[in-house]
């Protein structure tokens, strides 16, 4: 049995100084009234900074590539079977150089709910899911994202975690570009107590 | 009987039961790999291991027959490790690249890993690899023979089943690989059944190779629409699209096998040649018009022949299902009062008049209404008027097993060599023409040691067979079998009805029939159809009757134009009727020539009204086949464009002319079943997977009929005609794949005649007939009899009609040496 010592004791004993003083809340709104004066910690996304996510984040699906240009897809459809919102579709065909390659790859990203089931069902780590978040569309057949598309997704980058200076492109694609590779994690700039 | 206890639950089963069967037979299951019902035992995968208490190893139960008083088990300790272990080593070769193979997600070997296998290999050497990249075998097969496991299924239904030893091994041990010899293009039928064995992705199919997964399939059970065998297949859809077609295990006539045509030749369904809308004559020209207006132009030009049966006529193909024939003959029947009707354009006889009569008098008196492999396991089998192996494959291979496990005798009576004549116990060629003095031959020598049993059943029948009969080895060989056979099969080929003597062959089988049964012996016969329900057509009343007219008589009457309307549905008589000549004059002097076709034949181009029909992919119906099995078929496509299912065109016909006629196969069905007698035990919701026989009817025994030997003379070269292996009509000229695997007709040849026309095989050959003359390429066959040519009937390039004649067969012709 956990027995209380003295300090314990005392404290609780003359809460109430504290509680009739208002002091856990002037000690709250100090932490918020420092804030008015110190730097602006808000992300600056999408105009000036951009947060890229950890490694580890399940993003945009990319399919990766040979050397040669070739996927390394070889449509066994078995990420087509294990999603669970049935949003992959997969044509297997022979392509010239005898290879089982996919004819169709379609993503439905509208319906993805970005579990990455796909990319742990890939026998051959062709498929996966990157850091990309940034493919919004007014229109929701653009979210359906066929095997060329995949192909020219980002993969995935081993640096991850931080904001970075970035540029809004507003095109016919709206996204932040990132600007040189060095950044912060917005967690450093929190103040505690 | 022995008893025997396999995992404490006893079991009585017939001695030599095998240890599997028994316990499959108690719903204990015992993996197997290299078993295969029906092949011949090999027991070389290990896989189907049990314990037998006293003995101290395990046994194949695939290949070990039990024995009184056997206690079995087949999960102990033991057996499950050392299943686990086969499974291991049969793993330590096998490559794992199921996500690129075609077979991942049926794969046997994946299956019994799963369910019994170890999971983790301890092999970590080198695998055994034959070759990088997987070699084409045929057009239609591809082979990968590093992920063989050697059990064999492929090379034994290649040799036991389908005969044509396409298949063997080279090497031993681990590096034994099943392949064509060589590893060369394989020369064989082509059928695909080593790759329906095979039980991973060693043999694939080419067609599907890299289509799909299997659970991205819908499959269909349907029955296959090219000849009377009725094979059950299962075709295979992604997306809507045809795939591929594969067997059931176990089921309907074909259990298993396939041969080309079905398994390969389906994808005539998604030709581009099809009828997209009706059409009408138009200043000589096929106008593609809407529904509402051909329906129009009909209701004004068939409304005044309404009631006049004699001018109007109706030819449909034997390739429609049971309620679209009924309909059709109820159309005719019914409003227009008409009995010309016929359903083959191919067996033109001199005596139209007596042919039907005749055949239905043999199918009452001798059918069998009943289950192929119960039917062939009788004492002895003659085969009359077919090349088997050509016409109706997956039968042959039901012959060829029954062969093998089964003292029957076989007897072959054909004109054209076929594989089975090496296993049959008698051959014998004949000029056709010759047929009717053979079997007649025969009948007199079983009459003539039957002639007490004859004369208490029939009284005294007088001269039955008047002419002079022949006596040679044949003769001799089966009349004394006959003799000593207390069951007797007869298949009768389509060869048989082509003949101008076919009323005289059908009546001396007939009397054969009633004679043995006479005898004290039981006899029955099937027919060898090439068309999937000619049975059913016969069955239904699609012939004339009472006076009406069949095709050939059709064909005559209009071109002395005393025919205002003839309806042809799904038939292309200009391309198959044996008299090219006559049925293009005849078909230009019809009044209203209306053609109801899924694709746009010969025929179709000739016509005045134009209906898109529906190929069987599309429609619901019922198909009898040659054993007298109603199956079902099912529809897996929609019919496109403007197109209709046939029985909603001709019931919508019916309704211009003020009929209204059932559109809904199973009421129809209904309705066949209360009144055609032999389809009273069928109901059609009760038709599963292995359809339903149809009953006998009782023929009335009217006794014999004599006959009188007659022979149609040959001099010179004849051709005679039929299907080839790989075409069988308009529809399999329509299938690419068939298509590919062979590209141009020929011109079969013996080789004495071949040494006498000097010409070998390859030459080309000019065959000349009044005045038309085609050039083909020879092949040289052996056992073919000198003076015959074979020619397959089916090449649309080619217009063979061109050089028949109706009322002769075969058909004599000049034959010259091309250059």
């Amino acid at each position: 049995m956990y027995r209380e010592n003295w300090l314990e004791r005392l404290e609780k004993r003359y809460r109430w100084i504290g509680f009739t003083l208002l002091l856990d809340l002037i000690d709250g709104l100090s932490l918020t009234l420092s804030y008015l004066f110190s730097k602006t910690i808000t992300m600056q996304y999408p105009d000036r900074e951009k947060w890229i996510p950890y490694p580890r984040f399940r993003g945009h699906h990319f399919l990766r590539k040979f050397e040669n240009g070739d996927t390394k897809c070889v449509a066994c459809e078995l990420c087509a079977r294990i999603c669970p919102c049935q949003c992959i579709k997969v044509v297997p065909y022979e392509d010239e150089k005898g290879n089982r390659r996919p004819l169709i790859y379609d993503v439905n990203t509208a319906r993805c709910l970005f579990c990455g089931l796909c990319e742990d069902a890939c026998p051959v780590e062709a498929i996966a899911l990157g850091q990309h978040y940034e493919f919004s569309a007014y229109d929701s057949k653009k979210l359906l994202v066929g095997k060329d598309v995949l192909m020219k997704m980002p993969g995935k980058t081993e640096e991850g975690g931080k904001v970075v200076r970035a540029r809004l492109v507003a095109g016919e694609k709206v996204f932040a570009e990132p600007q040189g590779k060095e950044g912060y994690h917005w967690w450093n700039r929190i103040r505690r107590r | 009987m022995a008893t025997v206890t396999i995992d404490g639950k006893t079991i009585t089963v017939e001695d030599g039961t095998l240890i599997l069967d028994a316990a499959r037979s108690l719903g204990i299951e015992i993996p197997t790999f290299c078993y295969q019902a029906k092949l011949s035992r090999l027991a070389s995968c290990r896989l189907c291991l049990v314990e037998i208490e006293g003995q101290k190893k395990l046994q194949p139960s695939c290949a070990t027959p039990v024995l009184d008083g056997m206690v079995i088990h087949t999960q102990s300790p033991a057996v499950v490790t050392a299943r686990r272990a086969m499974l291991e080593f049969l793993l330590a070769n096998h490559p794992l690249d199921c996500p690129v193979c075609d077979k991942g997600g049926e794969c046997e070997l994946q299956d019994k890993v799963f369910a019994f296998g170890p999971r983790e290999g301890r092999f970590t050497e080198w695998k055994r690899t034959f070759h990088s990249k997987d070699y084409v075998l045929s057009p239609v097969i591809i082979k990968n023979a590093n992920r063989c496991v050697q059990c064999q299924r492929c090379v034994r239904i290649c040799e036991e089943i389908v005969g044509a030893s396409a298949l063997g091994s080279i090497g031993r041990g681990v590096k034994t690989e099943e392949t064509s010899f060589m590893r060369a293009w394989l020369n064989c039928d082509h059928c695909g059944n080593c790759i329906e064995v095979c039980p991973v992705g060693s043999l694939m199919s080419l067609p599907y190779r890299y289509k799909a997964r299997p659970w991205d399939l819908k499959e269909v059970d349907t029955v296959c629409p090219y000849c009377g065998t009725g094979c059950t297949l299962t075709v295979g859809l992604r997306d809507g699209q045809l795939l591929r077609v594969r067997s059931r295990r176990q089921t309907g006539v074909n259990e298993e096998t396939l041969c080309v045509k079905g398994r390969f030749g389906l994808d005539f369904v998604v030709h581009e040649d099809r009828i997209k809308r009706p059409m009408i004559r138009k200043n000589d020209v096929l106008v593609p018009v809407s529904w509402r207006e051909v329906s129009n132009y009909l209701k004004e030009r068939l409304l005044p022949l309404k009631g006049k049966g004699d001018s109007v006529g109706g030819l449909l193909s034997a390739q429609m299902t049971n309620e679209e024939i009924y309909t059709f003959q109820k159309l005719f029947r019914e409003v227009f009062g008409s009995n010309n009707i016929d359903s083959s354009s191919r067996w033109p006889v001199a005596s139209e008049g007596d042919f039907y009569p005749a055949l239905l008098d043999l199918i009452s008196t001798g059918i069998y209404r009943g289950n192929l492999r119960e039917f062939l396991s009788a004492d002895t089998l003659l085969v009359a008027g077919s090349n088997l192996t050509d016409e109706n494959p997956v039968t042959e291979y039901a012959v060829r097993y029954t062969l093998s496990v089964l003292p029957l005798h076989l007897f072959i009576l054909s004109s054209r060599p076929s594989r089975l004549d090496k296993a049959a116990k008698g051959v014998k060629r004949y000029i056709p023409g010759r047929e009717v003095r053979i079997l007649a031959s025969v009948l007199k020598e079983v009459m003539k040691a039957h002639e007490e049993d004859l004369k208490r059943t029939f009284g005294d029948v007088g001269e039955v067979i008047q002419g002079e009969v022949i006596e040679d080895d044949f003769v001799r060989a089966l009349s004394s079998r006959l003799l000593g056979s207390r069951r007797i099969s007869i298949l009768v080929g389509t060869d048989l009805l082509r003949s101008p003597l076919a009323v005289d062959a059908f009546r001396v089988i007939s009397n054969l029939i009633k004679v043995l049964r006479a005898a004290g012996k039981e006899c029955g016969l099937q027919f060898l159809f090439d068309r999937s329900n000619q049975m059913g057509a016969i069955d239904m009343g699609a012939f004339p009757r009472d006076g009406g007219m069949g095709f050939g008589s059709l064909l005559e009457a209009s071109r002395d134009g005393r025919i205002s309307f003839l309806y042809v549905l799904g038939e292309d008589p200009v391309l198959n009727y044996p008299d090219g000549r006559l049925v293009r004059e005849a078909l230009s002097q019809v009044g209203l020539l209306l053609v109801q076709d899924a694709f746009m034949t010969e025929t179709a181009r000739m016509a005045h009204v134009v209906l898109p029909g529906a190929t069987f992919a599309e429609k619901d119906g019922t198909f009898t086949s040659n054993e007298g099995r109603v199956q079902r078929v099912r529809a897996f496509y929609n019919p496109p464009f403007e197109a209709r299912r046939d029985l909603e065109i001709i019931s919508h016909i019916a309704s211009l002319l003020g009929v209204d006629l059932e559109t809904d196969p199973s009421s129809i069905f209904a309705e066949i079943k209360d009144l055609i007698s032999p389809y009273r035990g069928v109901d059609y919701e009760g038709l599963g997977d292995n359809g339903l026989f149809t009953g006998h009817e009782k023929g009335v025994d009217k006794g014999l009929h004599p006959v009188a030997i007659r022979d149609v003379a040959l001099e010179g070269w004849g051709f005679i005609t039929g299907n080839h292996l790989y075409h069988s009509g308009y529809l399999s000229q329509r299938s690419r794949l068939l298509g590919s695997l062979i590209d141009a007709p020929f011109l079969e040849i013996g080789k004495e005649g071949a040494d006498s026309l000097g010409v070998r095989e390859g030459d080309s050959v000019k065959v000349r007939r009044n005045g038309q003359s085609i050039e083909l390429k020879v092949r040289v066959k052996e056992g073919l009899p000198e003076g015959l040519l074979f020619i397959p009937e089916n090449f649309g390039s080619l217009s063979i009609n061109n050089l028949m004649e109706k009322g002769v067969y075969p058909f004599p012709v000049e034959v010259r040496k091309n250059g």
